[in-house]
């Protein structure tokens, strides 16, 4: 045996071995019991072409009837075609969406679309001429993202279903969410993919039904839970991540192939680039993996950070991570249309490398769309029906956790002492946008025309949240989330199931608020009430004796000579201006020191608080310990008779030194 | 060593008629307190009785700007309106005491100068109007220039955002350069047009701009001297805020304090610079 021979023997044993190994940590991966009932599975292989910027692909969908229904048809999100003209469903929703493709690409044609060209069934029936767009939400006849298939033969109740496509689709330029740009490639929302058979009894459905909605502007995506095992083959130069974990990666000449796994997720997601740099952590045996661009990997320690301190939170919150990988994509600037967006276990968090470290919108953006892992993907609401219930949480988590693991704020300035907390944020940016009543919670996404999703959907329902958390206690709000995260996770519940949790949980805790919290739940969910109480004003009036005639007209009540102690009758008058209804703790505050926490049931319009004796009112205070962050006002929530000027002062001397400066700074252009 | 000459005549100048000074001092006070008081009365009537003002000692309160811009923020726009008819009319005062600020310098008789102030004041008014409008639009050609060049250099296919950011690294300090000599520029155009009194501003720019040139260094080095003093006191001042924890009344007051006698070090620097100005067209 030569020394070639040795050495080509070693080679091929370390490819063996290598190769073992590599089955091995992919095969340790896998759930050994399924999380879910895996209801929609997907074997996809693809190639994806730079040049043209299209994607070839022939895919198996696996489809089990969930229900003792026999399905004769199949809807197939098609969201690729939302790009595919401008009367689109979506282009006609995101006007600004034109403003953003640039003219060259109008005058080129260059629009994107997906095609099904060869469809069969298990019985190899040739589906292609049983294939029909529909618009199902406004009737769009330009809209092609949904594509109806009517089936030759019918899946029976609890049944396996198989059906072979072989399709093509053309990349969108910066699309939203999706799409290319230079040779960035973020591919989300890319294949042909089944809608959510929602059987009689589940969520809305009074009878067995399709959940497939068109492409909208607001929305996203819902989806059915599955395995995809996905080869992605791509120039040999790409780098590749995807939702779940890889299994195999092969070279194939000028190409490469990458077989990802994905076990009981709702989509799945992969991006490419050949410029990105992958580093790699672990946290209590997750695999996190960071792409990032060379220029960003100064703020790797940033990403990583806010990952483990949200995945860490969450394990004690509610329950450990369980996949075995999470990918975070930080994109090119160029990619921004991708950025914060979130998959099962992949999202985006964009970062710049020019971002000073007290801006924390790297960490908070991790942590957002970190939390979504759990709100939307484990428990699997229908986002494009009932957006709050998974931004809204998500929403809600952040900014929990920013304030405990970054105390100094997401913004944090040292001169005037600028500290801006998370939750604050949140609730300042629902307030101040244009009209905090112009829709409730429980609208479907595209029923916000004129604007507001964002602020209902992530603000309101934070601050929602937030409330009901003040209402009912930090315990109680631990375990209404961890019994509804229990009882539906890995499955699509609805916000009347979230209800069902809380009005179950509530009573164990308390029973102030009588046998439910509906009262509260349908004037946040359905309503668009804003709520706003007041302290009007406090009063300290001196009590007078009795003088005058009261039993008769002949022996009038005269001042006694005896020099009676002062008292006095101190009133607190409180206004409900909103139409919003929620119970109010008060603080009530004397000049000998006595402090005194009343109870208002909030439904009057008004109320007062009164007390006689030789103690006068020196404040008043609707929720002192802010537990209604709902309030549209805090500012009006306390009165005081002996105000403290130093605060204003303040903003006195620091304003009129500003003016001072810039009158200074005036003087040199003279 | 005229840089340094120049720089303590300048710092002579000013001291010996530091009445000026405290008079411009007086009148940023009394301006910028026409403007601050409105606000602090709109803060008393409407939300001086809540307890939440005393969060607004240590500083900025989101939640109390957000909420109170919210409910009264319609009340801030008057007193923005005010401010800025106020400083106009600032701007406006100190064209008017320019002159009489290098006319004194430039005649230094520090028995007479308060008449001699007024009187030049006013004389001068109408020229430095249109001097500070001419150079307004110079700044201005100036500004659009470097940033036609910034967005040139950042157009087209930018591999990273750090292009931005290299590119602002890069150009800021050519624009300051050049944005120094045209403040040297007007502030010798001033001292020319005070000494020969002509009614052609042009006939002070030109002369102005050639004196520059055959002093180049001098002046210039002078002029760049001052600005680092100028950024010294600015680093200075936003420090020492710094230091100061506002928890009470007296801190607040000392903060105030400190910050108007960095008010009136800037205004001061500015007729330090004017004197320094004045002195080396004096050595021509």
């Amino acid at each position: 045996m030569s020394i070639f021979d040795i050495m080509k023997l070693i080679t091929t044993l370390l490819f063996v071995f290598i190769c073992f190994c590599l089955s091995a940590t992919a095969q340790d991966k896998r759930f050994k019991t399924a999380l879910s009932k895996r209801t929609a599975n997907y074997d996809i292989s693809l190639v994806l072409n730079t040049e043209l910027k299209e994607v070839d692909a022939k895919q198996q969908l696996t489809f089990k009837n969930p229900s003792d229904d026999t399905i004769w048809s199949m809807p197939f999100h098609m969201y690729y075609n939302a790009f595919k003209n401008n009367k689109t469903t979506f282009f006609t929703e995101a006007s600004g969406i034109m403003s953003r493709k640039s003219q060259e690409d109008i005058i080129e044609g260059t629009w994107s679309w997906i095609k099904i060209y060869e469809i069969v069934d298990e019985a190899g029936n040739d589906l292609i001429d049983s294939l029909i767009y529909i618009s199902p939400d406004d009737g769009n006849i330009d809209d092609q993202t949904v594509l109806y298939l009517k089936l030759k033969n019918p899946v029976l109740p609890y049944q396996t279903y198989k059906i072979d496509m072989k399709w093509k689709s053309r990349i969108p330029k910066s699309g939203i969410r999706t799409g290319y740009n230079r040779n960035y490639y973020f591919m989300v929302q890319w294949f042909p993919k089944l809608g959510v058979y929602e059987p009689a009894g589940s969520r809305f459905a009074n009878k067995g039904q399709w959940n497939c909605h068109q492409y909208h502007a607001n929305t996203e995506y819902f989806g059915e839970f599955g395995v995809y095992n996905v080869e992605m083959i791509v120039p040999e130069d790409y780098i590749v991540a995807a939702s779940g974990f890889l299994v195999k990666e092969e070279e194939r000449g000028s190409q490469k192939s990458y077989t990802y796994l994905a076990e009981d997720v709702i989509d799945f997601a992969w991006t490419a680039n050949p410029d990105f740099i992958e580093v790699v952590e672990e946290w209590e045996g997750i695999e996190i993996k960071l792409l990032v661009m060379p220029e960003h990997e100064c703020n790797k320690d940033r990403f990583f950070k806010a990952a483990k301190h949200t995945l860490s939170f969450f394990e004690d919150y509610i329950e450990k991570y369980p996949y075995p990988t999470l990918t975070i994509v930080s994109p090119p600037y160029y990619g921004l249309f991708s950025g914060a967006m979130e998959y099962p276990t992949l999202f985006t968090a964009p970062t710049l490398c020019i971002m000073p470290p007290n801006i924390r919108t790297t960490e908070t953006l991790t942590m957002h769309e970190l939390t979504h892992q759990y709100f939307m993907q484990m428990l699997s609401t229908n986002e494009q029906e009932e957006a709050w219930m998974d931004e809204g949480f998500t929403a809600f988590f952040e900014a929990k956790m920013m304030d405990i693991y970054y105390p100094e704020g997401v913004f944090f300035f040292d001169y005037l002492n600028i500290n801006l907390g998370s939750q604050e944020f949140r609730r300042g940016r629902f307030f101040a946008a244009d009209n905090i009543k112009i829709g409730p919670m429980s609208d479907f996404g595209w029923k916000f025309r004129h604007g507001g999703h964002r602020e209902i959907v992530y603000g309101k329902a934070a601050i929602m949240l937030k409330t009901l958390e003040g209402l009912v206690g930090e315990l109680c709000m631990q375990d209404i989330i961890q019994t509804y995260f229990q009882r539906w996770k890995f499955n699509h519940p609805c916000r009347q199931d979230f209800i069902d949790v809380v009005n179950e949980v509530v009573p164990r805790y308390h029973n102030k608020f009588g046998n439910d919290m509906n009262w509260f739940l349908d004037q946040a969910i359905y309503g668009t009430e804003e709520c706003d109480y007041s302290v009007k004003s406090v009063s300290n009036s001196k009590l007078t004796e009795k003088l005058g005639f009261f039993k008769n007209t002949d022996n009038p009540v005269l001042p006694s000579e005896k020099s009676a102690e002062i008292l006095y009758e101190s009133k607190a008058v409180l206004y409900r201006n909103g139409e919003f209804i929620v119970p109010q703790d008060v603080k009530i505050v004397f000049d000998n020191g006595d402090v005194i926490i009343e109870f208002w049931d909030g439904k009057s319009r008004s109320h007062d608080f009164t007390y006689k004796g030789n103690r006068k009112i020196v404040s008043v205070e609707i929720d002192p310990y802010m537990k209604i962050p709902l309030d549209k006002n805090l500012i009006n929530n306390s009165y005081t008779l002996k105000p403290d000027a130093t605060g204003i002062w303040r903003i006195f001397t620091a304003f009129m030194t500003w003016i001072q400066g810039i009158m200074v700074t005036m003087s040199t252009l003279v | 060593m005229s840089i340094f000459k120049a720089l303590t005549t300048g710092f002579k100048l000013t001291w010996k008629y530091k009445r000026i000074v405290v008079l411009l001092y007086m009148l940023t006070f009394v301006l910028s307190a026409c403007i601050a008081f409105p606000l602090k009365n709109l803060i008393e009537v409407t939300v001086g009785k809540s307890l939440m003002i005393k969060d607004l000692v240590k500083g900025v309160d989101y939640q109390f700007f957000n909420d109170f811009n919210n409910t009264y923020g319609l009340g801030l726009i008057p007193v923005f309106d005010q401010s800025i008819t106020v400083l106009m009319l600032f701007f406006l005062l100190f064209v008017f005491f320019s002159g009489g600020v290098i006319s004194v310098f430039i005649n230094d008789h520090p028995e007479s100068y308060k008449k001699f102030f007024w009187r030049k004041g006013a004389h001068f008014f109408f020229r430095f109007c249109r001097l500070a409008f001419y150079f307004s639009i110079i700044h201005l050609s100036l500004l659009g220039m470097f940033f036609l060049v910034f967005y040139l250099s950042i157009n087209g296919e930018m591999q990273n955002e750090g292009t931005i950011s290299f590119a602002l690294k890069v150009i800021s300090p050519f624009y300051y350069l050049a944005a120094v000599l045209i403040f040297m520029w007007q502030d010798y155009s001033k001292v020319f047009l005070v000494k020969s009194d002509k009614t052609w501003i042009f006939q002070s720019m030109f002369p102005a701009l050639k004196f520059i040139k055959s002093n180049f260094l001098k002046v210039y080095g002078l002029y760049l001297l001052n600005m680092l003093f100028w950024f010294v006191l600015i680093y200075l001042n936003f420090r020492i805020t710094l230091l100061i924890k506002f928890t009470s009344g007296s801190a607040i007051l000392l903060a105030f304090l400190i910050s108007q006698v960095f008010v009136l070090s800037r205004l001061s620097l500015k007729l330090i610079n004017l004197g320094s100005v004045v002195d080396l067209y004096s050595q021509k």
